[in-house]
């Protein structure tokens, strides 16, 4: 099984999982959340991030799905991913990279998954009005 | 084959399309609801929630009728959606066998007074119709989503 982590700023990603179970269904294992909250020092952050990959690395690999290109979150998480093999670091993190990654994750490579989150993560934003209404 | 009877008021959204979808690798979606097949929009709405690869019908109770029974001996998996408990039971009168089913959500409306897990809200019409499905032999459970554990319906309304 391929595992996760969402690392977002503030309770975004602790939400954004809970959402996403409700669609896809809970996730029992390989799965965890860091939410950094303003009142963490870096070294905290760092520290949290640090477990979390420690407890998620796996030979099939570890997708962490980020909420800002250049924020904190992906600012830690970088340097820390550089040397684990089958690790993506994926930011602009939404609900449908969310749902893909955890509908997808036994079934796909840790490439394909790759791919697959980015592209349903880009379709998942899109003017509906003009998509879906004749004028 | 039908791979799955289900109902679910949403239809085609999240857990259907990222949930039952790739777990049972279904070839296509049907949708059987008269009201759905008259009303362009929400039949856009559908293809565009509906995944890609995956076909889409979506067709009244009496197209369905006919539809079904050759969707059932055909080797492309297909899974059924209703809208309500009467799309079940106005297939069943048409001679449509229907071997088990899944309530995957019924939500909340007035008079919709007994409630079942999160999504599953009941009131004494649809227990009266969950009864009579289960008394002409349909195995009936409440799902969400495959890796929930599956509710004995016909136990909760006992």
């Amino acid at each position: 099984m391929i595992n996760i982590i969402v690392i977002t700023h503030g309770e975004f990603g602790a939400y954004l999982i809970e959402a996403a179970e409700g669609i896809v269904g809970v996730q029992r294992e390989g799965l965890r959340n860091v939410s950094i909250s303003q009142r963490m020092t870096l070294e905290r952050v760092k520290e949290a991030v640090v477990a979390a990959i420690a407890d998620m690395r796996s030979p099939e690999g570890l997708i962490i799905l980020i909420d800002m290109p250049g924020g904190t979150p992906m600012n830690v998480a970088l340097p820390l991913a550089r040397d684990i093999e089958k690790c993506a670091v994926i930011c602009g993190v939404n609900i449908n990279m969310t749902t893909s990654a955890f509908a997808y994750r036994a079934s796909l490579d840790f490439e394909r998954l790759t791919a697959r989150i980015m592209e349903d993560g880009r379709k998942a934003i899109c003017e509906v009005k003009s998509l879906l209404m004749k004028k | 084959m039908l791979i799955l009877y289900r109902v679910d008021d949403r239809l085609v959204h999240g857990q259907v399309a990222e949930g039952w979808v790739p777990h049972l690798k279904a070839d296509e979606l049907a949708v059987v609801s008269d009201e759905i097949a008259g009303d362009e929009l929400r039949r856009a709405i559908m293809r565009f929630a509906t995944p890609e690869g995956v076909d889409l019908k979506i067709m009244t109770v009496e197209e369905a009728a006919v539809y079904l029974p050759r969707a059932q001996v055909s080797a492309r998996k297909v899974l059924l959606l209703m809208p309500g408990l009467q799309e079940a039971i106005a297939l069943l009168d048409k001679g449509l066998k229907i071997p088990s089913l899944n309530i995957g959500g019924m939500h909340y409306s007035a008079g919709k007074n007994l409630s079942i897990g999160k999504a599953i809200f009941l009131s004494d019409q649809d227990c009266a119709a969950l009864k009579a499905l289960a008394g002409a032999g349909i195995a009936i459970e409440g799902r969400g989503v495959p890796s929930d554990s599956p509710i004995d319906l016909m136990a909760a309304i006992s």
